[in-house]
């Protein structure tokens, strides 16, 4: 038995913990917000927060989770008032949206730890998101814009 | 929640909206002629649309928009979403003639039913960078004669004569300014018939079209409720892995799968004509049980094929003069005796669209009925390769498109392999099944865009100015063996237009230009990809202009 909580709420899995805690949301919890793109690290789709740290849930076994707290897109916000996500829509930065869960939970880790991120600071925090429609310029801008800088951002 | 999908709570919603809104439907819909829309799905702006459904009646004149009692515009949209915004532009074409008020705007993805076909592919796709222009006038249309009717049922009510009336943001106005909603005037507007044709409007009045607008499905992209079809759920659904041959062509010859049986999680193990498919609760376990397969295959002939080899061969073709696509002048004449002669060759590789989502198929197989649930963007293709397997006639077999993490050619294969190997999994399953390929079985599963050679030689005289070009580009046709090869007329053309289209139309004015086509066969499977031919004739063109 693996026990830990998801947005706030307890699961108590009988899994095999190494299975790849991606895994573990998506089928036995049911949350498929969180993405399935590459399973080896390389394009973020996955990301989620353990005790507030972005991890490729991808290649994290379930057992890293044990007795933490673990946020997934779905417990960003219940609402879509998470200010990142205010500013994806604000900037329209979603196209197929596959890639958009990770480059949220990437985001918002960066926006805790460095609440007035410099354009090189986003493409730092953000270089490991794969976005295949190429939203990037929109990412940047929607992040200036969460943390304020609304004029700052988009295309170089 | 949008998409034609839902969790299985959600489903059972679903199946009870949809009967209460059907029997309101037919109730309001009666005389309506041709307008009856059965078959709809769900789809949404991101509110709860078993609910959203539900509650209101709707006035459903045509195939692609419905009205609700509650104002609600929900347009139907025959084109898949995989990041180009249709499901935003396409109602933007019907919300314009239709004067409604866009913030009560939403989509649902259209069922397959030949009234969704393609205007000019005579089949329901997405592709070729076609959807709004040839939506335009389809989608205008629609909310013209929606308009058209409300405007008469409120005419009616006021007894005033219909021209007298105008509409804005989803009401209609009479000279007194009196106001009916559309909603308030949906059940009037269900009892009268469609109009054939109505008038559209000047583009110089238009309030949407041409304008910025928000997407409509951003907000179910920012808080994971987007349905990708990876992420369709059914009630008692398992997950399958497929073992797939490792080279293309290659054969199970027996397969031992004694340690993989007695996996955690797996159901069963079976032999599918791609390969030995997994069946198990949950993806990882049906992952870890395939990766535990020990195949014996029968690799065929494509065993010793390499890519060098094949690029070897390419270059000894490009030597010799291939089938003319474009002769003007006389480009052999000038490169023979110019001044100075430049040569060059540019080769491009085998490339996998790589979709950030995987390719999968959902599907529920019955006895008498299939559905499927998957991003596609060929559902008129996936449903009868589909229904050839599953041994069913067309009708029997419903698509629910999904949100598709990427597209770019690849969900609209021409046999549907992706669709098709999900029938054979389900037919061994016995219960619903989704097939989840992994990201190496996407990238390694073929279809690629094609690898091309480009020789090219150009002439320049004296006063340095280009006088002769010769292009011969060589490489497989995505075309031949496809619903398209009529169309693109392969047989008549002797070679395939979308392998040389940025080449044989160059823009530049170079008196003498020769263009040819080698026509390679070669047994790696090949398909169309983004931009198509210009992905690489581009490049070649123009390195070689530089």
């Amino acid at each position: 038995m693996i026990e830990f909580s998801v947005n706030k709420t307890r699961a108590n899995l009988d899994v095999d913990p190494s299975t790849p805690l991606l895994w573990v949301i998506r089928d036995h919890l049911g949350l498929t917000g969180t993405k399935y793109g590459c399973g080896i690290a390389q394009c973020g789709a996955c990301t989620v927060h353990i005790d507030g740290q972005a991890v490729r849930s991808c290649v994290a076994p379930v057992s890293r989770a044990a007795g933490k707290e673990v946020t997934t897109i779905e417990g960003l916000s219940p609402d879509l008032s998470q200010p990142l996500q205010r500013a994806w829509i604000e900037e329209d930065v979603p196209q197929c949206g596959y890639c958009q869960s990770g480059q949220l939970m990437s985001a918002a880790v960066l926006l805790r730890e460095k609440p007035q991120p410099t354009d090189d600071d986003i493409d730092k925090a953000m270089t490991g998101n794969i976005c295949r429609c190429g939203t990037y310029p929109r990412i940047r801008k929607a992040i200036h814009r969460a943390s304020g800088n609304v004029a700052k951002g988009g295309a170089r | 929640m949008s998409g034609a999908n839902a969790s299985p709570t959600e489903r059972s919603h679903q199946k009870m909206s949809r009967a209460i809104h059907r029997r309101e439907f037919l109730k309001v819909s009666i005389g309506a002629g041709g307008g009856l829309l059965l078959g709809f799905r769900l789809g949404g702006t991101g509110e709860t649309l078993a609910m959203q459904n539900g509650s209101a009646a709707s006035f459903a004149p045509n195939a692609f928009v419905r009205i609700g009692t509650d104002e609600r515009v929900t347009v139907i949209v025959n084109h898949s979403e995989m990041g180009q915004g249709v499901y935003t532009s396409l109602p933007m074409l019907l919300a314009e003639e239709l004067d409604a008020d866009w913030n009560k705007v939403g989509f649902e993805s259209a069922p397959v039913d030949a009234k969704y076909n393609h205007p000019v592919f005579g089949m329901q796709m997405t592709g070729g960078s076609s959807s709004v222009w040839s939506g335009f006038e389809q989608f205008r249309q629609a909310g013209a004669a929606a308009r058209a009717m409300l405007v008469a049922a409120a005419a009616q009510q006021w007894n005033v004569e219909p021209s007298k009336c105008r509409t804005d943001s989803g009401a209609v106005f009479d000279p007194s300014n009196r106001k009916l909603t559309y909603g308030q005037l949906a059940e009037a507007a269900a009892k009268l018939t469609p109009p054939a044709q109505v008038p559209l409007k000047d583009p110089k009045t238009f309030k949407l079209i041409g304008k910025p607008a928000k997407r409509l499905d951003t907000s179910d992209k920012v808080n994971g409720k987007a349905v990708f079809g990876i992420d369709v759920k059914m009630p008692r659904m398992l997950i399958a892995v497929v073992a797939r041959a490792p080279i293309f062509g290659a054969k199970v010859r027996a397969f031992d799968d004694s340690r993989a049986r007695s996996m955690s999680g797996v159901h069963r193990i079976v032999a599918v004509p791609s390969g030995v498919a997994v069946i198990a609760d949950s993806f990882w376990q049906a992952k870890m049980a395939r990766d535990a397969l020990h195949i014996d295959w029968d690799e065929g002939t494509m065993s010793s094929f390499n890519t060098n080899e094949m690029m070897r061969q390419f270059r000894e073709q490009a030597k010799l003069a291939g089938k003319s696509v474009r002769r003007d002048g006389d480009a052999d004449a000038t490169l023979a005796k110019a001044a100075k002669r430049l040569e060059a060759v540019y080769e491009v590789p085998y490339l996998s669209h790589a979709m950030m989502e995987p390719l999968n198929c959902a599907l529920d197989l019955r006895s008498d009925s299939c559905e499927i649930w998957t991003g596609t963007q060929f559902q008129t293709v996936d449903r009868a390769n589909a229904a050839k397997i599953a041994g069913l006639p067309d009708e029997k077999v419903q698509i629910h498109t999904t949100f598709l993490g990427g597209g770019f050619g690849r969900r609209a294969n021409p046999q549907s392999d992706f669709v098709v190997e999900a029938v054979h999994v389900a037919k061994a399953a016995g219960v619903p099944v989704k097939v989840v390929w992994t990201r190496e079985d996407d990238m390694q599963g073929g279809w690629y865009r094609p690898a091309f050679l480009h020789a090219i030689a150009g002439a320049i005289d004296a006063n340095g100015k280009a006088v002769a070009w010769r292009s011969r580009i060589v490489g497989q046709s995505i075309m031949a063996g496809t619903p398209f090869e009529g169309m693109a007329d392969l047989k008549g053309k002797g070679y395939d237009p979308s392998s040389v289209e940025g080449a044989d139309d160059l823009p530049y004015e170079i008196p003498n230009l020769a263009v040819e086509s080698h026509q390679m066969e070669v047994r790696v499977p090949v398909q169309w990809w983004r931009s198509v031919g210009h992905s690489h004739t581009a490049f070649a063109t123009e390195c070689f202009i530089d």
